[in-house]
């Protein structure tokens, strides 16, 4: 016969033995679940970075840039000088391999300004671009590369397709601690817009949906609408994030 | 005469490399410059240009919409100028003259005109060929029927029909069966109108349908006769052998 407390030690023991077990086990599931996360967000940041690349080394894209680059050097170096440079840091930023999911909107809209000059010289008066962005939130921080493919959709699908003067609207607002960031164009609509997210036209935004998920999951909207511009509107909301975050380390 | 040329491209800059080159071409004259599809074939019908530098990838009507907007017997002279290489084989179908990729050398281009002045004089030729080949149709026809005029009366008679002719002093005589035709028109002259494989002048004053010769008969003094299927022999003045051979040929 002992005492009671030497029958109760192990049970205690194996009690202690069992709830180590679950939280180890459930530190093991967290550390996994993190780990999948982190190879999945690595996983789109890559895919965005392709995406970015496709559309550059896309031979309507490069050849007609090209082209119209090799006319400048006759016509106007200096033009031709600032293309070149133009489409070689476009392609940097595409070959990144830093694994940065987030940057500034200053910096996102700086390269999209690089692809949209070499869009505007290409169509020239063809091509009106409206950039409508509060100053207040270029500091904050938006997903790499997350405004390019959209612009180019809505060129590819605006202007490439139509004979009238395309418009590109892009507008980035503070909603609360919300940013909101905006792709608009004018001209017929080619297909319904819903359509567009999900064909074969519409990879490039399926990725974004996807990478918008993964990124900020339930704080975050990503819709397609019909625009006021008289094509379409894609809209992308997500939560406002003045500096830096660890977003690329978790 | 110069080359009329039109330039069809959606972007400013690629119509301009190709004025730019043009400008060192004296016998290219640029007609216009169309920015789409639609303009393009209203402005080849307008002009009617020897030559269209035509880009494939153009909203709404391409470059290959172009061509089977109009009838083929008015396609220009084309060349492809392209930044994709996967349209080379439909260029090749529609006969393009030649297909540019952008952006292309300079002496690239001036091959491709090069080609255009070769096709040019090859055309010039055929169609030179083809007048030559046209009059000798028209002339060598020889008619199917003679005109027989008796005061008000006029006649037709059918080559074919005919048997023999036998001059009389200015005038013909067409032995037709039974009838007799007189014609106001030297034999030399009705021999010129009558086809050589058809009909044989035997002598001075006949002429002999071959199909109605019957046999070739010594006369006397080593001269021959021919005798026609109705009985009637014409006295042969030209060698025997020939008439054996035109008649073999027959």
């Amino acid at each position: 016969m002992g005492s009671p407390g030497m029958r109760v030690a192990p049970d205690v023991l194996i009690y202690l033995m069992a709830m180590s077990a679950c939280v180890a086990f459930a530190h093991f599931r967290k550390s996994q679940e993190r780990d999948r996360r982190a190879i999945e967000l690595e996983a789109s940041l890559a895919q965005a970075r392709l995406q970015a690349l496709r559309m550059q080394i896309n031979p309507h894209f490069l050849f007609n840039t090209l082209n119209a680059i090799s006319t400048l050097v006759h016509t106007c170096p200096q033009t031709a000088d600032e293309m070149i440079t133009d489409l070689s840091e476009l392609f940097r930023a595409s070959l990144e391999s830093s694994a940065d999911h987030e940057i500034s909107l200053a910096r996102e809209l700086e390269l999209l300004q690089r692809y949209l000059d070499i869009e505007q010289r290409r169509f020239g008066e063809r091509l009106k671009v409206e950039q409508d962005i509060e100053p207040g939130i270029l500091p904050a921080r938006v997903p790499t590369l997350i405004l390019q493919p959209l612009v180019e959709n809505a060129i590819r699908h605006g202007i490439e397709r139509h004979t009238e003067i395309g418009i590109i609207a892009i507008h980035a607002v503070r909603e609360g601690n919300q940013i909101k960031l905006s792709v608009a164009n004018n001209g017929k609509k080619t297909f319904d817009a819903a359509i567009l997210v999900g064909n074969r036209h519409g990879i490039g935004l399926a990725n974004t949906r996807a990478r918008l998920q993964q990124l900020y999951g339930a704080e975050q909207s990503f819709t397609v609408s019909d625009g006021e511009l008289g094509g379409w509107t894609v809209e992308i909301k997500i939560p406002f994030c003045p500096a830096p975050t660890t977003k690329a380390i978790s | 005469m110069k080359i009329r040329a039109l330039i069809v491209d959606d972007e400013p800059l690629a119509r301009k490399r190709i004025h730019l080159f043009l400008r060192d071409e004296p016998d290219v004259e640029i007609v216009g410059e169309c920015v789409n599809g639609t303009d393009a074939i209203k402005q080849i019908g307008r002009h009617i240009p020897d030559l269209v530098f035509l880009d494939v990838q153009m909203p709404e009507v391409n470059g290959f919409d172009v061509l089977r907007a109009l009838p083929a017997k008015r396609w220009p002279m084309v060349i492809f100028v392209t930044a994709h290489d996967q349209h080379a084989l439909e260029a090749f179908e529609v006969h393009a003259l030649d297909y540019l990729l952008k952006p292309f050398k300079e002496t690239r281009f001036r091959q491709a005109l090069q080609r255009v002045r070769q096709n040019l004089k090859t055309q010039a030729i055929q169609g030179q060929n083809q007048h030559f080949q046209e009059w000798l149709a028209q002339n060598s026809a020889y008619p199917s029927r003679l005109t027989v005029k008796s005061g008000e009366h006029t006649a037709f008679v059918e080559v074919a029909d005919v048997d023999f002719i036998e001059a009389a002093a200015n005038y013909a005589i067409l032995h037709v069966g039974a009838i007799n035709h007189i014609l106001r028109e030297t034999l030399t002259n009705l021999e010129a109108k009558l086809s050589p494989k058809r009909f044989l002048r035997v002598n001075r004053s006949a002429i002999v349908n071959l199909d109605r010769i019957k046999a070739v008969e010594p006369a006397t003094r080593g001269e021959h006769v021919v005798v026609l299927k109705n009985g009637k022999e014409i006295s042969l003045t030209r060698g025997v052998r020939e008439v054996q051979q035109r008649l073999e040929s027959l």
